[in-house]
């Protein structure tokens, strides 16, 4: 589960990334936040994956306190959750496989098991042929796959994916779309960052939307743009 | 950590080190460069100081005679205690020797057989090297002596240029570890600097530190015992090819040089250990160094 209460970030030079934002991610959910441009999205995901620390508020996820956690215990933490990056972040020098393994050699998983689970989860997302291929020698599409295979590998209780579709085609992108919601089935949280609305209406799911650090909107994928025609949006600012 | 995780580490840090082969030879290269320039200084000051031994150590002194007072000379010679035995040297003698040390063949030192400038002299031998000042001021006081060659006179003034080269040497060695401990650390940092991101990553997905830090770890110790080795072999064929060229000249001075030289096997061991001692320590901490400034993530 994740929680957001009255959260507050504001960045060393004056800049006010997310204010007084709250709410909360149950366990199974499949959550889409979407915003422009500086709406406060990366810093949400960056303040999860406790890359930053709030100004003010509270954040809870997997039971982890993160304002008071222990520069020690993060490691530990993140292992809990899987993350996707729009720019990938495989580590170039080691091969699909190793890519894979590598998060779960970090949690101390060895020999065999390493073995059978990065096989089986290269095999879901259709990638056994190539696993000892580098990620240059694999297009956009794959190498994403290779990075929710790494993300999954560790059977975290919750995704988060920062614009996965970003920087592949759009043929492509349905079909990550379309594996993350299948992975959400299983029963991992999934919170996927996004800003292409087609992909968001596509999947029909809750929504949270930011503008300018604040939450505008958290609804249903349906109410919310039936919401946006009908004039009834659903403002949960402090209007 | 697990011992099975242990063992992927080294084999990842000894990886590490082709991957990044590039910046990896630039490391060694530097690396290998301060060591030499240190093992020379180290050489050339060990070098110093044993032929200041070696002159010191020769109890022979070299009595210049005025012409005509050899047996007179002779006499007041054998009447000094600590003087074992001396031998006649002529100044025809004196002068062939010096011509053949000098140049082989030819007649190019013909005009000098007709017209010798070298004094006689007696080759002296003493008993107690110790009280060799006191033996050399009794042949001053003989009549008929022009200058007595002592080896002390030698000897006291290599010392003094050793002991400038010495103070100078421990200035520049100071010098060059500085400057070294510089240019290495910036390779290492550039190294580090270039997978800033892999570090990135690495703590993205749950790597604690001990995780990420171990085969840089290993990488900076195998990139400095490979520099400690490469230097040492580089010295070692320097030195051999330096005592072969002595060899070859027949200038007076050279044999003793040689005679004097400290053989390599005899540092070769501190050297060696110094070097790897230098080596891991600079690789090691300067790769651990390094790379917790990227950590914080």
């Amino acid at each position: 589960m994740i929680l957001f209460s009255n959260v507050s970030k504001e960045y060393a030079n004056g800049a006010v990334a997310l204010d007084n934002v709250s709410f909360t991610v149950d366990t199974g959910e499949f959550v889409f936040v979407v915003g422009h441009s500086g709406a406060g999205k990366s810093t949400i995901m960056k303040l999860i994956m406790r890359e930053e620390k709030a100004t003010s508020g509270q954040i809870e996820v997997n039971g982890y306190d993160l304002q008071g956690i222990r520069r020690r215990q993060i490691s530990r933490y993140r292992r809990s959750i899987g993350m996707v990056f729009q720019d990938f972040r495989l580590i170039n020098q080691m091969t699909i496989y190793d890519n894979v393994a590598f998060a779960l050699r970090v949690t101390g998983v060895v020999g065999r098991e390493i073995r059978k689970r990065v096989l089986y989860i290269l095999d879901l997302v259709g990638l056994l042929p190539k696993a000892r291929c580098f990620p240059h020698q694999v297009s956009g599409g794959e190498q994403q796959r290779v990075a929710l295979a790494r993300a999954l590998v560790n059977n975290p209780s919750i995704i988060i994916a920062d614009e996965p579709t970003g920087n592949i085609d759009p043929e492509l992108s349905n079909g990550v779309m379309e594996l993350l919601d299948e992975i959400n089935k299983c029963g991992p949280t999934i919170v996927v960052v996004s800003h292409e609305h087609n992909l968001v209406k596509k999947l029909n799911k809750r929504v949270i939307n930011l503008e300018n650090g604040r939450m505008i909107a958290d609804t249903g994928l349906g109410d919310w743009f039936k919401g946006e025609e009908d004039g009834k949006r659903q403002r949960l600012d402090e209007e | 950590m697990k011992l099975s995780n242990l063992g992927y580490l080294l084999r990842q840090g000894v990886k590490n080190v082709w991957l990044n082969r590039l910046l990896s030879a630039a490391s060694i290269g530097v690396l290998t460069v301060c060591f030499l320039l240190i093992g020379t200084a180290v050489l050339f000051s060990r070098n110093l100081g044993s032929f200041v031994h070696g002159i010191e150590k020769k109890n022979e002194l070299v009595v210049f005679l005025e012409d005509n007072t050899s047996k007179h000379v002779a006499e007041q010679l054998k009447k000094i205690k600590n003087i074992a035995s001396f031998t006649f040297v002529s100044k025809e003698a004196a002068l062939k020797l010096q011509l053949e040390t000098l140049y082989e063949g030819g007649d190019l030192f013909d005009e000098l057989n007709r017209d010798n400038p070298l004094p006689d002299c007696y080759r002296v031998t003493l008993h107690d090297v110790d009280i060799i000042k006191k033996t050399v001021d009794k042949i001053n006081k003989i009549h008929g002596i022009v200058h007595v060659n002592s080896p002390n006179d030698v000897a006291q003034i290599i010392t003094t240029i050793k002991n400038t080269v010495n103070y100078a040497g421990i200035v520049i060695v100071a010098f060059l570890l500085f400057v070294s401990l510089f240019i290495v650390a910036t390779t290492i940092k550039m190294t580090i600097y270039d997978r800033r991101r892999e570090i990135n990553i690495m703590k993205f997905v749950g790597a604690n530190n001990i995780f990420i830090r171990v085969p840089f770890l290993v990488e900076g110790l195998i990139l400095g015992i490979i520099s400690a080795f490469l230097a040492y072999g580089m010295l070692y064929l320097g030195y051999s090819y330096m005592f072969d060229v002595l060899a070859k000249f027949k200038v007076a001075v050279l044999p003793m040089i040689k005679e004097n030289m400290v053989p390599f096997q005899e540092i070769s061991a501190y050297l060696l250990s110094g070097f790897l001692y230098l080596g891991s320590i600079i690789g090691t901490f300067g790769s651990v160094f390094f790379v917790r400034k990227h950590l914080k993530v």
